[in-house]
């Protein structure tokens, strides 16, 4: 098999239209690890355990995070994919319960099937170390989560030494009865916290908070556990560990472990249109590939987007293999735990050639190493490509890893940046522990658990900060103030009524219709629900597609009905943005970058449909719907009036709205009284403010203001359909060329997905005080660290926005720089660039 | 000025709930003098109880609350799997509470206890003026109930029992309840009313059972939570009386339904007017616990009340089968007889044609019984469809081994 693989690589090296396609082929030769002996120290038991599971010695960062771990340290762990960083726990684990047989630890996993995987694990190293130390044989470790028997609970909370469970376990189950926990978690000595570069943004900050509350229950018991966390590789594990924490972590990141010749290969499908920027499909591509994988019996695990993409490709190659459906199987969310069970066995002995997965098989699970990894588009996020890419290795063989680039922009900069896939991961996981909101569930949930006394504090934040917070709970009825403590008095639960994965706020549940019954699909907050669910939207949910049926604003409630479009929705918006408070500003190339609390008010207007493929706009609809107000955290960009005067005396100034020349005014006014000031499209007439005047053919093509402005190319119209017109024309400018692409770019900086964020782009902004501004802003109320990041991060953003722009090999935009480019109009580019250019401090007045 | 966390988190999409009346400081009233409490130093802490002596002839409902002249039945005693209590030895105990969802946020603010003593029956309620005065009130609930050998509760192993427990480890204090012989009523009956009533609560057995009925003072028991919520908000304690005194009546329901059952477990024939379904129910206690002379009395004395016909039947099975497993066959098969006879048994049927196939070798009266079982399965309601299909298995089997 190995060899097939070497021949395969060969053939793909000197195959021309395969290398055409390969931006970049990196070899990391084979690499020996380093061991070191088990360490003296360690009890005896433990030793002869890890001996006669063929342990016999630790790669250095193994020993390195035991040395760090018996010193009483908080650790991070975040090396490799299959670098062994579960014994980098279990060791110091089982080393205080070779000690202490009453420590009690504490695993906190992010997925159930991780969870039971590392049960396994631990009750393998159990069952051997009970042999070598008898009074350890007994040693329970059991899984509590929302599987487990009711039954079974008192046993595991009396018997139990290791806990593996998940957050929301901790969150509803176990601190709000911490009593019945009160043995464990007075001998509580390790808490693990697997895997925390999934917990960032409204998720992570919840962690970070539930974290707050078990210190803060642990303390009550006089237990002050150690902490040992694990991450992908990203540029703040340390950080970001620590803020769990909230106390120094050191960080154990140099991998040791060994590994075979590796070959990471970024692949761009063909471009079939030039100008425009269209490439072949991802899927398609991937597909062939896997193909001749597949043809030439190397195992490989191809990871797809959706599960809808694992269920497509998983029917084709099954279809066309002689043995697909022995061969090939599929691996995601929604399949039962023996059935996954089964194919993580079938991969580790090799009777399973090939799996199509989604991320689910990227977490940790053990599945051994795999010859070939084909990633179908760029996952989302640095850390997972590398944990998905990282599949790929065994220990003394050849393995390839292959992404293959959708024509997303960040997709199409990563083939131009490889370095930030193979070198330094530039992401970092961003969380706001200190989101109003989220604080405030989580003290209503603290304060369920135990009454706060007179100078409490919760986590890193003082009594002063929570004061305030604890009095509006009291004024809000929840607590109760009685000798100088705050008492919970509410018939209520309040974990049941705090999910870790939203920021909390109103909810509008998403219904949909089966046989007669309505069944609930999920729940979205309801500033999302206008622009993410109103009327006709496609809405994603699972890997299934559901068309918006109708909102019901009043009764919070969506219905969907599940279809099969080759389209999705973008809704049409009118935003205005205004000022709360600016936190902080500073000077930076062509004007002021700043960042500060925002209210936008969001008006949906309609919505247009997009087809997946090609992003070619298929129509639009109007909406009525109300206004929405989002209070939140923004980082803004002024641009001075000394930048867009040398932009406007070059010519590569394309906001101007209202320089339409002298006679606009009056032209204006006559077209209105020709068209009995009403809209010629809706026919709707004035009310008390004057429709708008379109020029069919855009104002910027005529060589004279007079041209333009003769009554023929213009026409009445209201502002809705004004803004249509507009679209349909699809005249970019500069500015919003600009916000497309650092609309797209910033999630990779911020670990984060581009729904997070919002983008609003103003020629005249009160931001600015009338100046040109560009807004990017937290779509989740009260802010959740993006703004703050993006405003540290300013001139990396605008260097790599830059750089993707001036590379792009299309002529006018395209879906991977500044958005697609108009059919009349210009795409905006070449303003863009300008604008990219005076951000990064270029001179651009030679041209 | 700096704007207020509140309008901030309402700018930010939090509903604050229904508008309440905040800003008004609880009132200074005396709440001890209102609620008649007597505020008892114990150690460093006061705690605040009400207290009420019903002498010996007090009447709750059918019964007197003087202490029960006998002592707790055996069968008591082994189901509820204690030592022998005498009544003085016994404390009845019940919890309001702030909440019943549970967790360690709800806690007990009114504790009634009850007891016998040489004054009759004696009533203390221990209340909590405000939630800091807790930790007293645990104090003296835990010197109270350490005076006796076991506490008896309505549901209290579930509820009352593991809440005051989680409050005693909150305030680091041993709980008085961890390691106490314990009597839950609720399940007691459960058993015995199962058949009969199909609301076993503690209200309405006070109905069927005892004759009582509460006076308008009664507040339900869900709204108990929203009630003392409120006093801590407003500082009146008014509204609390209803409170007191639903949690006086359980206590008082408590303690004669606990008088009811020991009589009843002791002598269920002795009783006015015997349901036939409660001495069943209580038959089968004594069958399941081993007490089968006892058992084969009590079914014996059902058989000549008046049982549904369902329940009739089973009684007859359950009587006969005790004869079957002490192989006394002729009694056995009397009973067996009388069901298929009067009651068309097809059970009975079967047993019959078990006994005559197998221990009395007589093929021709285990056949006619087979066949009398067939005949009788139209009667068979139809929901019983899986026992009808395995029914006419075995009966066909039989057959054919019979007729060979």
């Amino acid at each position: 098999m190995d060899k097939n693989l070497e021949r395969l690589i060969k053939s793909w090296k000197s195959s021309e239209d395969f290398a055409s396609n390969v931006v970049v082929w990196q070899k990391f030769p084979e690499r020996l690890g380093d061991y070191v002996d088990l360490p003296d120290e360690m009890p005896e038991a433990l030793q002869s355990t890890l001996r006669d599971l063929g342990i016999h010695s630790l790669y250095t960062h193994q020993a390195e995070a035991v040395f760090h771990a018996s010193s009483g340290e908080n650790l991070v762990i975040t090396t490799g994919t299959a670098s062994g960083k579960s014994l980098c726990y279990q060791i110091p684990v089982l080393e205080a319960l070779c000690r202490d047989p009453q420590a009690r630890a504490l695993f906190i996993f992010p997925t159930k099937a991780l969870t039971h995987d590392q049960q396994e694990s631990m009750q393998g190293l159990l069952q051997v170390l009970g042999k070598h130390q008898p009074d350890l044989s007994n040693l329970v470790t059991s899984v509590y989560d929302g599987d487990t028997p009711t039954a079974q609970r008192q046993l595991i909370r009396s018997q139990t030494r290791i806990l593996m469970t998940n957050p929301d376990m901790l969150h509803t189950a176990i601190l709000p009865h911490h009593t019945l926990w009160a043995d464990f978690i007075s001998h509580l000595r390790f808490v693990i916290l697997d895997e925390i570069h999934v917990y960032r943004g409204v998720f992570g900050s919840h962690i970070a908070n539930l974290m707050r509350r078990l210190r803060r229950v642990a303390k009550f018991y006089n237990a002050w556990p150690q902490h040992i966390l694990t991450s992908a590789t990203i540029s703040n594990a340390q950080e970001h560990a620590s803020r769990f924490i909230e106390g120094p972590v050191s960080l154990i990141s140099q991998d040791a472990s060994p590994h075979g010749e590796q070959n990471v290969l970024l692949y761009n499908p063909p471009l079939v249109d030039t100008d425009l920027g269209i490439r072949r499909g991802a899927l398609a591509e991937g597909l062939q590939l896997a193909e001749q994988l597949l043809e030439d019996n190397i195992q490989s695990i191809i990871f797809a987007r959706s599960r809808r993409s694992v269920e497509l490709m998983l029917r084709q190659l099954q279809q066309t293999h002689k043995n697909g459906f022995n061969d090939v199987r599929g691996y995601r969310s929604g399949y039962l735990r023996s059935e996954r069970r089964e194919i993580e066995v079938g991969l580790r002995q090799g009777n399973i050639k090939m799996v199509v997965a989604t991320n689910a098989l990227e977490l940790g699970i053990d599945i051994g190493g795999i010859g070939a990894v084909i990633l179908i588009g760029y996952p989302g996020t640095i850390a997972a490509t590398r944990q998905q890419m990282g599949r790929a290795g065994r220990r003394q063989s050849t393995s390839i890893a292959i992404m293959v680039a959708s024509a997303n922009p960040l997709d199409q900069y990563l083939t131009r940046h490889p370095e930030f896939l193979l070198e330094r991961n530039p992401e970092q996981a961003l969380i706001n522990p200190e989101n109003s909101l989220i604080l405030l569930q989580h003290l209503r949930c603290a304060a369920f658990e135990l009454p706060f006394r007179d100078g409490d504090g919760f986590g890193n934040l003082t009594s002063g900060v929570i004061a305030e917070f604890l009095e509006y709970l009291r004024m809000s009825g929840v607590l109760t103030l009685s000798g100088k403590q705050y008492y919970w008095i509410a018939d209520k639960y309040p974990a049941a009524q705090v999910s870790l994965r939203s920021a909390g706020g109103e909810k509008i549940s998403l219904r949909t219709e089966v046989d007669g019954r309505h069944i609930p699909i999920g729940e979205i907050d309801r500033p999302s629900a206008f622009w993410m669910t109103h009327p006709g939207a496609i809405y994603l949910h699972d890997g299934v597609s559901y068309r918006v049926e109708n909102l019901d604003l009043e009764e919070n409630k969506a219905d969907l009905i599940p279809v099969n479009t080759d389209y999705y929705t973008e809704a049409l918006q009118q935003s205005e943005v205004e000022k709360i408070t600016e936190i902080e500003s500073q000077l930076a190339p062509a004007g002021q970058k700043c960042y500060g609390e925002i209210q936008v008010t969001t008006q949906i207007t309609g919505y247009r449909k997009v087809q997946w493929l090609t992003r070619s706009i298929l129509g639009s609809e109007e909406l009525s719907l109300p206004s929405v107000d989002l209070r939140t955290i923004a980082y803004w960009f002024v641009f001075s009036a000394e930048t867009v005067d040398i932009l406007r005396s070059l010519n590569l100034w394309s906001n101007d709205a209202n320089q339409y020349g002298p006679n606009w005014k009056l032209q204006r006014n006559l077209a209105r009284q020709r068209d009995r000031n009403t809209c010629q499209i809706c026919g709707v007439p004035e009310q008390d403010k004057a429709h708008h005047v379109h020029h069919k053919i855009p104002f910027r093509q005529f060589p004279s203001y007079e041209q333009a402005n003769r009554l023929d190319n213009l026409i009445t119209l209201c502002p809705v359909c004004h803004q249509r017109a507009e679209m349909n024309l699809r005249v970019k400018s500069g500015l919003s060329g600009l916000g497309y692409v650092l609309h797209n770019l910033a999630p990779m900086l911020l670990m984060c997905d581009q729904f997070d964020l919002g983008v609003h782009l103003d020629p005249q902004s009160p931001l600015g005080d009338g100046q040109p501004t560009i807004v990017l802003y937290d779509l989740v109320p009260a802010g959740i660290g993006l703004s703050d990041a993006l405003y540290l991060q300013h001139r990396g953003l605008v260097k790599q926005a830059y750089d993707l722009v001036k590379h792009c090999p299309c002529g006018d935009g395209c879906p991977s720089c500044v958005g697609p480019g108009g059919e009349n109009g210009g795409g905006g580019k070449r303003e863009a660039l300008a604008l990219l250019a005076v951000l990064n401090g270029l001179d651009i007045s030679n041209g | 000025m700096a704007e207020s966390l509140a309008d901030k988190l309402k700018a930010l999409g939090v509903q604050m709930g229904a508008p309440k009346i905040q800003a008004l400081p609880p009132q200074k009233l005396n709440v001890e003098e209102i609620l008649g409490l007597e505020a008892i130093r114990h150690q460093d802490d006061i705690a605040y109880v009400f207290k009420e002596n019903y002498t010996s002839s007090h009447q709750h409902g059918i019964i007197n609350l003087g202490s029960p002249t006998i002592l707790q039945p055996e069968i008591l005693t082994q189901w509820a799997r204690t030592k022998p209590i005498n009544p003085e030895g016994l404390i009845f105990l019940d919890t309001e509470t702030t909440g019943l969802a549970g967790g360690t946020g709800t806690f007990a603010f009114l504790v009634g206890l009850g007891w016998w003593s040489d004054q009759g029956f004696e009533l203390q309620q221990l209340f909590l003026r405000e939630p800091a005065e807790e930790a007293a009130l645990l104090n003296y609930l835990e010197e109270q109930i350490r005076r006796f050998e076991g506490v008896v509760t309505f549901n209290g192993k579930s509820f009352d029992a593991p809440l005051l427990n989680a409050r005693y480890t909150i305030n680091s204090l041993q709980s008085p309840l961890k390691g106490i012989d314990h009597i839950d009523l609720l399940h007691l009956s459960r058993r015995i009313w199962r058949n009969r009533l199909a609301d076993r609560s503690l209200g309405n057995l006070e109905e069927q059972i005892l004759r009582i009925s509460r006076s308008a003072e009664e507040i339900p028991g869900w709204m108990v939570p929203e009630i003392y919520i409120e006093y801590l908000r407003t500082g009146d304690p008014a509204p609390l009386k209803g409170v007191f005194y639903h949690n006086a009546m359980d206590i008082l329901s408590l303690a004669a339904l606990y008088v009811y059952l020991v009589n009843f477990l002791e002598a269920p024939s002795r009783m006015d007017a015997p349901q036939g379904l409660d001495m069943m129910a209580v038959a089968r206690l004594y069958e399941e616990l081993g007490y089968i002379p006892q058992a084969l009395t009590l079914y014996d004395t059902c058989l000549s009340t008046e049982l549904p016909k369902e329940f009739m039947e089973q009684a007859l099975l359950r009587f006969a089968s005790i004869y079957r497993r002490e192989r006394q066959w002729t009694s056995a098969v009397r009973l067996w007889e009388r069901a298929a006879g009067e009651l068309g048994s097809i059970a009975a049927c079967v047993e019959l044609a078990k006994f005559y196939e197998h221990c009395d070798r007589n093929k021709t009266a285990a056949l006619e019984w087979t066949e009398r079982a067939e005949g009788l399965l139209p009667t068979l309601p139809v929901q019983m469809k899986d026992y009808r299909v395995k029914l006419i298995n075995d009966l066909q089997r039989r057959r054919v081994r019979l007729v060979k």
